[in-house]
């Protein structure tokens, strides 16, 4: 009893973890001011665009991915379900195109790395010093 | 089944050659019933038979292919192929979307091509079961206006200013719908503006489309209208044709001759380039975990098809993969009243032939309200969508429609979706009930 209860508590303190311990990244040369609510916007498809005016290639994990589950919750405010379906209505009245899902943090380091226009975010723990933390959410 | 192949191979073609093409695609599998025996439910007014007391799979089921190609960051084509069952009875795909787009700047877009006609909230998405709520979106509102596609062009602007979110869309163009049975609907211009402001967890959404249709039957024309005008205060008259004889009329007088805007008044019924404007207001509240969803829609059609209005209210919550919701619709035709002018001498014949008949004269002479649509009717409904994996979903609906008598016309209250029997004189309402399977790849 006791045991399960710890591990209630525990898993509990991991979901925790997990939300708080996302940060959004780009590139480290980009050296626009970014809000939180752009990069809501970005990743629900209301914009494509930096503040500065530049092309965002934004991504995302696939729809299956924890980190993705707790990105869209803390910062977007909803369930990932709610997300598909906003994009399914996006994409197929030619409203936007998602961003490019990838399945892992180390794809995600590496393409904001490897590119200037880049946003993506990672656990807190996984970032490496080839890209900028923007903000922790 | 050529002409898709043809297109597809093209699309995976493409996709071969360049990263920058996309390939999506969207379905929906829907069962239907309803409980009664003699009424078949149609989800929109281009279906050439419906649903009855057995479950039937062809009232939603539908199944969308999309291929978007990026040629730069300013060009790009959008092709969505479409099959759900038509006006023929057939699943022959049909084109839904094809345009060109062109962004100057990324808040700035050109499309030119077909496209859908976005005059209502979820005109757009309505064939994508997977973004909606519900499995389709409340009739009572999107029958009224069977418009789908428009072939022409279109502009959009969105941007923002502090926390609201904006956008301006304006388009133009024109399209023909066909109908089973062979007749169509063409509309000879559309031209509409839309624009959506949205902010934190609200969204607000104002839509106006001008538009000219005519109604032609299966010889592609549309035929005069026969004219009906009542005399007496009980809605007794009779037919009124410009070039024949007139009934109480001196012989060799024709009804052109002593009814003298008659005329204008065929001109009005007849639905030849007759107005079909809608305007459309909507409100979206979400914030998570509730969500609230309303529309109001008129529709001035001034015709043989009766001005209308409509509105629904749908109030939902989530909690987790479950989304359980209720909606409440109605949907009714505008009562229309056209007078006709006779001349004194004419008048004065048929107020003393009513009168010789002993029956009472009417105050005025007017159209007979059977020469215009008339429907009414509302909606309960209650659901779940069930997110069950990413790309999928199920819902569960059950609607219960109640036609309702109409304009004194209690033998003709069919409301909008249902073919069968006169319903409202039996005072019935329709349950029917839908479980379907939505799915984006």
């Amino acid at each position: 009893m006791n045991r399960a209860l710890i591990i209630i508590v525990l898993s509990f303190l991991a979901i925790q973890q997990a939300w708080a311990d996302i940060v959004v990244i780009v590139n480290p040369a980009n050296q626009d001011a970014i809000s939180k609510a752009d990069v809501r916007r970005m990743y629900m498809g209301k914009t494509s665009q930096f503040p500065n005016g530049s092309k965002v290639k934004a991504v995302n994990y696939d729809a299956e991915n924890t980190i993705r589950h707790a990105f869209d919750k803390a910062l977007l405010k909803r369930d990932s379900a709610q997300i598909q379906a906003l994009w399914a209505k996006l994409v197929f009245t030619g409203q936007g195109v998602p961003p490019n899902e990838l399945s892992s943090s180390q794809e995600a380091l590496e393409f904001v790395k490897a590119n200037p226009d880049a946003i993506g975010y990672v656990s807190e723990g996984e970032v490496s010093a080839d890209v900028k933390v923007l903000f922790k959410l | 089944m050529k002409y898709i192949s043809t297109c597809l191979l093209a699309l995976f073609s493409t996709a071969s050659m360049a990263s920058d093409f996309s390939f999506s695609g969207f379905g929906t599998i829907s069962a239907v019933k309803t409980n009664n025996s003699d009424v078949e439910f149609i989800q929109n007014n281009r279906l050439p038979s419906g649903a009855s007391d057995d479950w039937e799979f062809d009232n939603d089921t539908v199944l969308g292919l999309q291929g978007q190609y990026k040629f730069n960051d300013q060009w790009s084509a959008v092709v969505q192929l479409l099959s759900r069952r038509n006006e023929k009875n057939n699943f022959d795909p049909q084109v839904d979307w094809a345009y060109i787009k062109y962004n100057p700047e990324p808040n700035l877009s050109f499309r030119l091509g077909r496209f859908i006609s976005p005059v209502f909230l979820a005109s757009d998405n309505r064939n994508v079961g997977f973004s909606n709520i519900w499995v389709r979106p409340p009739i009572d509102i999107y029958s009224q206006s069977t418009i789908n596609n428009i072939d022409g062009a279109d502009v959009t602007y969105r941007g923002y200013f502090g926390d609201f979110d904006y956008s301006i869309q304006a388009y133009v163009g024109g399209y023909t719908l066909d109908f089973p049975g062979g007749g169509d609907i063409e509309f000879h211009h559309m031209a509409g503006l839309v624009g959506t402001l949205s902010y934190d967890s609200w969204t607000f959404r104002l839509a106006y489309m001008n538009a000219d249709h005519s109604n032609h039957n299966s010889d592609g024309v549309v035929p005069d209208p026969n004219i009906f005008m009542v005399v007496t205060d009980d809605g007794l008259g009779f037919n009124v044709t410009p070039d024949e004889a007139c009934l109480f009329a001196e012989n060799g007088e024709s009804c052109a001759d002593v009814i003298t805007n008659l005329q204008s008044n065929i001109d009005y019924v007849k639905r030849s380039h007759r107005p079909f404007n809608l305007t459309n207001a909507a409100v979206v509240y979400d914030d998570g975990e509730y969500f609230a969803q309303g529309e109001f829609m008129h529709r001035r059609s001034a015709s043989a098809l009766s001005d209308a209005i409509g509105a629904y209210l749908t109030l939902g919550m989530r909690l987790g993969d479950f989304s359980p919701y209720v909606s409440y619709s109605f949907g009714k035709t505008l009562k229309e009243t056209r007078y006709f002018e006779l001349t004194p001498e004419y008048k004065a014949a048929v107020d003393a032939g009513v009168i010789a008949a002993g029956l009472d004269v009417a105050n005025d002479y007017t159209v007979s309200a059977f020469n215009f649509t008339s429907n009414k009717q509302n909606t309960l409904t209650a659901g779940v969508r069930y997110d069950f994996a990413p790309n999928m979903a199920l819902k569960l609906q059950v609607d219960k429609f109640r036609p309702l008598e109409h304009d004194d016309r209690d033998s003709y209250g069919n409301g909008l979706i249902v073919n069968g029997p006169l319903l409202s004189s039996l005072d019935r309402n329709v349950y029917v009930t839908t479980v379907s399977f939505d799915f984006i790849f």
